[in-house]
């Protein structure tokens, strides 16, 4: 008998404290899009990294990662993004895809092209000599129809490029507007081709989609009809060339562009 | 010279029976293989996460070893008895504290350098890369081992493990943080208190000098001068550390 009342008590006991993680699990549902309100400040956590910057940079990248890619799936708001790669810069200084990718996020995701500007500025800051951190702030320049300013960073980025040269020709793109799409184009290409980052990989292709889409859109409203394909806006000068990325060709369907 | 070094082989061997050991080593192992979950999730950055991890992993479960074991080396052997057996020969007391510190490197070294050949192997399966300049970083992170051992060994010679395995972290967080004792001493205008945080900064151990992970993550150019420093530093501290402790253990009624 004691046995059994032994056995009651320990079912009954589970099966209350399931229920008390159970009640408080959907509680705590409720504050996620708050959690990062106590995310502290870079210099703070400077001071209590003890020596393991890199490696709490590492760990805020990954927490970044997956803080954009949640928001993202359910669509929430994304005000976070310049604390989070603020911080994650002043842990590390010399994390330079930080800058870039946290540039290109804020300025395409969050429509900011002041605090894009601000953390590509830093970059530019912490790492003078790097010439990807000015490329990518003129190519935002560049995406905001600032051409002039664009033209200037890509003339910076060229001073400290040592093999491909691509800066320069981007500056001298730049100041001929009219080969604007050719110059979006390759952009998006050898990003794609130069990362791994999964996100920016994505923006390649996106990129890429709008390109094609506002050549289709010209080519409708000039001839009054939606292109065949992409070969016809190709021959009648609305794009350079038939984009690819990574030996897949993009297609144009009835006003989509598919990948 | 030859007691210094049977007393080192003596505590090494001992160590390498020791469960801590056993299980702190398994443990960094396990998570450095663990790293392999995060290169999905790295962004672009695999190569930088897996030797970011391996690194702080090494040093982390470097300063465990030398806390869960170092603190422990003198106080096992005064509650065992066992140093009778060799305060009734003809051994010194410092020779006997340097095989002690020699010993205890000695193990923790081992354990190091085996840990990092588990992140040149992961790396090399992983990234299919090695990156031969960490080799660089273990040769600060062996001497700054170095001065922890022998802040594990002063402290063992008067306290309890406990206490000085919290002393020693206490100690290892302040070496880490000590550009902020400097940095504070010139933001406060307390003359008192600019004199206290300055002895603070020259008197600890400092490792933010020897701190090159990021020189090496980046390729980027080391101070030739750290090459010499970092030996010099650690040595002339240890000689310093092991004074006291040799003062400090004379004091004990075995003697």
């Amino acid at each position: 008998m004691k046995k059994l009342g032994g056995f009651v008590i320990i079912i009954i006991s589970l099966f209350v404290s399931v229920l008390f993680v159970k009640s408080f699990e959907d509680r705590k549902k409720s504050f996620t899009g708050e959690k990062l309100l106590f995310f502290p400040s870079g210099k703070f956590i400077q001071g209590v990294a003890c020596g393991y910057n890199n490696f709490l940079a590492d760990l805020l990248w990954i927490r970044g990662g997956v803080y954009y890619g949640g928001q993202k799936l359910k669509h929430g708001s994304l005000e976070y993004l310049y604390h989070m790669f603020n911080v994650i810069t002043d842990l590390d200084p010399k994390f330079v895809n930080a800058y870039t990718t946290g540039g290109m996020f804020l300025f395409d995701d969050l429509h900011s092209l002041e605090m894009s500007m601000k953390l590509l500025d830093k970059g530019i800051y912490n790492n003078p000599t790097n010439w990807y951190v000015p490329f990518m702030k003129g190519f935002i320049l560049y995406l905001a129809e600032k051409y002039d300013m664009a033209y200037r960073w890509f003339m910076v980025a060229s001073l400290f490029e040592t093999k491909r040269g691509m800066a320069f020709k981007f500056a001298n793109w730049c100041l001929q507007k009219e080969k604007g799409p050719e110059m979006t184009l390759k952009f998006w290409e050898d990003l794609y081709n130069s990362t791994g980052n999964k996100w920016m990989r994505e923006k390649a292709v996106k990129g890429i989609s709008r390109v094609i889409l506002y050549a289709a859109v010209k080519y409708r409203r000039e001839k009054g009809e939606w292109p065949e394909n992409i070969v016809v806006l190709v021959k009648s000068g609305y794009l350079p060339y038939v984009p690819s990325l990574g030996g897949k060709y993009f297609i144009l369907k009835e006003g989509e562009v598919l990948w | 010279m030859k007691s210094i070094l049977g007393i080192g082989i003596n505590t090494f061997k001992e160590g390498l029976r020791d469960k801590t050991l056993l299980s702190v080593s398994i443990s960094g192992f396990l998570l450095i293989a663990a790293s392999r979950i995060l290169v999905p999730i790295s962004i672009g950055e695999s190569y930088r996460v897996i030797t970011d991890f391996g690194l702080a992993l090494v040093e982390v479960f470097s300063v465990l070893l030398t806390i869960f074991i170092g603190t422990r080396i003198l106080y096992d052997e005064i509650e065992r008895k066992t140093i009778y057996t060799v305060v009734t020969k003809p051994v010194r007391i410092s020779e006997f504290l340097i095989g002690k510190l020699f010993g205890l490197t000695l193990l923790v070294f081992s354990i190091q350098f085996l840990l990092f050949l588990t992140i040149f192997l992961f790396s090399k399966i992983y990234l299919h890369f090695v990156f031969w300049r960490v080799f660089v970083w273990f040769f600060f992170l062996f001497f700054e081992m170095l001065i922890l051992n022998g802040v594990a060994i002063l402290l063992s010679t008067f306290t309890t493990p406990i206490t000085s395995g919290l002393i020693s972290m206490l100690i290892y967080i302040i070496a880490n943080t000590s550009n902020y004792l400097k940095e504070l001493s010139q933001m406060v205008k307390l003359p008192i208190f600019t004199y206290i945080a300055n002895f603070l900064y020259y008197f600890l151990p400092n490792f933010t000098l020897t701190n090159v992970k990021t020189e090496i993550l980046y390729n980027l150019p080391i101070d030739k001068g750290l090459y010499l420093f970092a030996p010099s530093y650690s040595i002339m501290y240890v000689v310093f550390l092991l004074t006291i402790a040799t003062m400090l253990f004379e004091k004990r009624e075995f003697y």
